[in-house]
């Protein structure tokens, strides 16, 4: 189960409307089983149907989220026309089974978003948004 | 002698190479990680010949990208 926070949530959906019309991505960390950061990173493609990560600004975040705490969680990215789901290319090149990753859709006036994880396969990872109070 | 990897402080009995150290996390597809030694990147051409040293620390990540279509 995939516990994030409601500030992530729309940072996540929000990010993916900025980036229009590329798909966007980036790091989510954990904190105490809960995905309350967030860090946007850099579309190397800057496609509307394709993204990949710079290693370099992997590496710093991954030190950032260590430095503050946070366990590297998940990776999120949009599909700007497509539905929340793991499309051929995703499944061919998302491969750590450590991680979950949330597709954010922006195929219908309100977004849809799913996460995945792809340890043993493919499955939907059931996800709890928490709200702050 | 200890390396840090990925955060975490790993025991090895000898000093290990890259490749040794992607071995013991069962990394099989070597090529799809990125890899980084005291900040600095080694190039899969090197994960055999670099070898660590105490107190060093390697960190790797798996190449991350995908695609909507299809």
């Amino acid at each position: 189960m995939l516990r994030i926070t409601e500030a992530v949530l729309h940072e996540m959906i929000a990010h993916a409307r900025r980036d229009l019309p590329d798909e966007a991505c980036g790091y989510l960390g954990e904190k105490n089983g809960l995905v309350s950061r967030i860090h946007p990173m850099t579309n190397a493609d800057a496609s509307p149907e394709h993204f990949s990560l710079l290693p370099a600004e992997q590496f710093a975040v991954l030190r950032t989220f260590r430095a503050e705490g946070f366990r590297l969680a998940g990776v999120y990215h949009s599909h700007p026309e497509t539905p929340a789901r793991m499309s051929d290319e995703d499944i061919r090149l998302l491969v750590d089974p450590a991680l979950s990753y949330v597709i954010v859709s922006l195929e219908k006036p309100e977004a849809a978003v799913k996460a995945f994880t792809v340890g043993g396969g493919v499955k939907e990872q059931d996800m709890v948004v928490v709200g702050e109070n | 002698m200890k390396i840090t990897v990925n955060g975490v402080a790993t025991a090895f009995d000898a000093a290990p190479s890259v490749a040794d150290v992607l071995s013991a996390d069962n990394i099989a597809l070597k090529g799809a990680v990125s890899v980084q030694v005291n900040g600095e990147f080694v190039d899969e051409g090197g994960y055999t010949e670099t070898v660590l040293n105490d107190g060093d620390e390697l960190d790797y990540l798996f190449f991350l990208g995908g695609g909507s279509r299809r």
